[in-house]
């Protein structure tokens, strides 16, 4: 049985007219190339090492096993049949070929997952750990970058209206004092700077080197000291356990991983920012947890009440659907979980003076209003 | 004896069907979701092989050689350049704002200036993974060379406002295809800046003397006068006029220059005793560029349609805000719709504009004494990946 096709020698450029056949009596059994014209023997391949090359329809194309050489055998139409049944060993060798690349594939894929796992549950602990690791000068310039970027996102390319900017007023004679009784316990070199803005949402920030920014809205919802206090020490608690800093590296980092995945190295920020918000919202709620404790205990230990931030949350909850997604439980849902951990914190009876009075409250409280 | 009576001119022909293609990737862009986009080396390897292995130049069909792993691994080398340098743009940012803001201008140029490394080591990978009559292509010449040369050519381009073009054009030309060998035989290239002065002085010319002619007659012959007051604003209603009219002017005589580009340039290459004549109408270029235009805005349309019918319309335009909205649903739906709808603009593209310009090109190559190539012996090997991931990572080259 001989088979007609062409080869290409892979040494000159020149395209043979050939016949082949397989001879399965020599020592290695192999196919012969034999050119039409002067029936002169070109080429022996062995079988076993011959190679099915992905071609087109209707053509088949044959080369040797570890061969960079471009030699082909090619067979069209009906000599491809021919040449199946003159060497069924070929239907195996392409099933283990299309076998070893979907392993590769599966390999590669899992692989893949396995960085991806690895990230939603390690981030967490890897952000903390280079958080803790970043110089402070470095946490308080990232801390005016982002400021300015805040900023101009929230009041579309303006600036907020501070209202306490005077260095020396009273309001932030208070609000050092709080903030120092706060730290007290602290021993971290942080310096933090609170902002009251003159801004209508019921919210407050806390930005990496120490910046808070406690928005009016809030203020206003504030019915108690203990309650503005609450929420002030919640956003502290952030800046004490860097975890600002935190979120910034794991967001990068999760920016770099979907842009690996979607093959983009340049990053896309809707890829990105999709990427952030599922994955980092995970860990958002461990972060929130960690603030909340040290907002009830600092509470209690500066003689306010530690209930306060939990019942702000739970008043504000009972907005409306959007000005709640909008406030400070919109990125802090007030989980069940949350609520019960924050009570479950138990106290001492000891009785502490209050760090501020309600004429203290009153001058905070109205610090906006001129 | 019999006398051959053959045309001197080898001619090359596509036979792949957008039908064939679309398949392909339809089912490929499937695949890319259960394997996370891992599979996308493989789609891309598919596709090449569609085109190579359809393109017979004088009855043989061109055949590719490389691999999904060679291109996995490629990506896998660019991950471990460009990560590093992604970290160091985030550094930067914390040192100080200043520091924050110049970094990426930086960043920026030298892209530029890596993206004209890749292209050359990319065309080297590409070059030797492909075979005519069992003989491979391959590339000579150094990719910095390249990248600095172009990058050189670039500056002076903006410098001259444009009329360096058609000397960076011929340079990097003569570059590219003097380096290129089939075998043992080495590419020629003939063409110089005059070979498409004409065209590019004629439309780049013609563009500037419209825009100051459409000034002349905004700032001053249809200038509108302020009453009561000695000046005079300009025609706005003319200006946006002129505008418009200026922008399809600018694409039609960027598509004009391309053409006639492609054609003449590669129409001056010659191989040993053999000679390209490739001709590229202006008119089917313009034709598809509409086509592909026309096909992206339906597409965009429907989408929009679809994110507008599930309310999700305010997600798209501030995805920022996400954190504000009910929910990981809507998320989900929404990256799925995101993700479909990069899948359709990829899919049109293919369709349109990588099938259109192959099949273009291909049907519009002639080979002038093909004959005297059937004594060329081997030489040169594959090179290696680096070229080839990076340009993947960077998203530069169409096949």
């Amino acid at each position: 049985m001989q088979a007609i096709g062409q080869f290409q020698d892979g040494e000159t450029a020149t395209v043979h007219q050939i016949a082949c056949y397989s001879d399965r009596d020599a020592d290695i059994p192999s196919l012969v190339i034999i050119s039409d014209d002067e029936h002169v023997e070109l080429a022996r391949w062995p079988i076993e090492e011959l190679r099915v090359l992905p071609f087109v329809q209707g053509q088949m194309r044959l080369s040797r096993i570890n061969s960079t050489s471009g030699a082909r055998l090619i067979f069209n139409g009906r000599s491809v049949e021919l040449i199946k049944q003159m060497l069924p060993e070929l239907a195996q060798i392409q099933k283990k070929a299309s076998r070893g690349q979907f392993g590769i594939i599966a390999g590669a894929t899992a692989a893949l997952v396995s960085v991806v796992v690895a990230y939603i549950f390690g981030v967490p602990l890897l952000a903390g750990r280079i958080a803790v690791l970043l110089p402070i000068e470095w946490e308080t310039n990232l801390g005016k970058t982002a400021g300015e970027q805040f900023e101009a996102a929230l009041t579309d390319g303006g600036r907020f209206k501070v209202c306490n900017s005077e260095p020396d007023s009273e309001v932030n004679q208070l609000l050092s004092t709080f903030v120092a009784r706060a730290l007290e316990q602290e021993d971290g070199p942080f310096k933090v700077n609170v902002s009251i803005v003159d801004f209508d949402m019921v919210n407050a920030f806390a930005l990496p080197g120490g910046q808070i920014f406690y928005f009016s809205g809030l203020l206003d919802e504030a019915r108690s000291v203990d309650e503005f206090a609450g929420v002030l020490t919640h956003e502290i608690g952030h800046v004490v356990h860097r975890h600002t800093t935190e979120k910034l590296i794991a967001s990068a980092g999760t920016g770099l991983l979907v842009g690996m995945i979607l093959g983009d190295i340049s990053g896309f920020s809707v890829a990105a920012a999709v990427g952030t918000v599922l994955i980092d919202s995970r860990f958002s709620r461990e972060a929130e947890t960690v603030a909340d404790k040290f907002a009830v205990t600092s509470l209690h230990r500066l003689g306010l009440q530690p209930n306060a931030l939990g019942d702000l949350l739970d008043r504000v909850a009972a907005d409306d659907q959007v000005t709640a997604a909008l406030s400070i439980l919109g990125n802090h849902p007030l989980t069940a979980e949350r609520r019960t951990a924050m009570k479950a914190l138990e106290f001492g009876s000891d009785v502490v003076e209050p760090v501020l009075t309600t004429a203290d409250w009153e001058i905070i409280r109205t610090a906006c209003d001129s | 004896m019999s006398v051959e009576i053959t045309d001197p001119y080898a001619k090359a022909a596509f036979l792949g069907t957008r039908g064939g293609l679309f398949a392909m990737l339809f089912r490929g862009y499937l695949l890319m979701v259960p394997t996370i986009g891992i599979y996308r080396f493989w789609l891309v390897t598919k596709k090449r092989r569609y085109f190579w292995h359809n393109t017979p130049i004088d009855g043989d069909r061109l055949e590719y050689t490389g691999t999904a792993k060679q291109l996995f691994i490629g990506f896998l080398i660019a991950l471990a350049v460009f990560l590093p340098l992604q970290l160091l743009v985030i550094f930067a940012s914390t040192i100080s704002p200043i520091v924050g803001a110049i970094v990426p201008f930086v960043v920026i140029t030298l892209y530029y200036l890596l993206i004209g490394y890749v292209i050359y080591r990319a065309r080297r990978f590409r070059l030797t993974r492909t075979l005519w009559r069992g003989i491979r292509f391959h590339q000579t010449g150094s990719a910095w060379n390249y990248a600095f040369r172009r990058f050189g050519w670039s500056l002076l381009v903006v410098i001259t406002l444009g009329l360096a073009y058609p000397f960076m054009v011929a340079d990097l030309w003569r570059y590219r295809y003097n380096n290129t060998w089939y075998g043992n035989q080495q590419f020629a290239f003939h063409g110089t800046w005059r070979t498409i002065a004409g065209p590019f002085f004629r439309a780049h010319v013609g563009n500037i003397v419209f825009l100051l002619v459409s000034a002349y007659l905004a700032f001053f012959t249809f200038a509108i006068p302020v009453p009561l007051e000695d000046r005079t604003i300009p025609n706005f209603q003319l200006v946006a006029i002129a505008s418009a009219i200026f922008m399809i002017l600018l694409f039609l005589s960027w598509v004009y220059i391309s053409a006639r580009t492609t054609s003449r340039m590669l129409s001056s290459v010659t191989i040993g005793d053999a000679s390209l004549r490739v001709r590229i109408r202006a008119r089917s270029l313009t034709g598809m560029y509409l086509v592909y235009v026309f096909l992206l805005a339906l597409v965009g349309l429907l989408f929009g349609l679809g994110l507008f019918a599930t309310g999700l319309t305010e997600l798209v335009a501030e995805p920022t805000n996400i954190q504000a909205s009910s929910g990981p649903i809507v998320m989900i739906v929404g990256l799925v719709i995101y993700v479909a709808f990069i899948g359709a603009s990829a899919m049109v593209s293919e369709l349109i504009l990588g099938f259109g310009y192959w099949r273009l090109v291909v049907q519009g190559t002639e080979i002038f004494n093909a004959r005297g190539l059937r004594n060329v012996r081997a030489l040169g090997e594959e090179s290696s990946v680096v070229g080839e991931g990076m340009a993947d990572a960077l998203d530069i080259g169409a096949f």
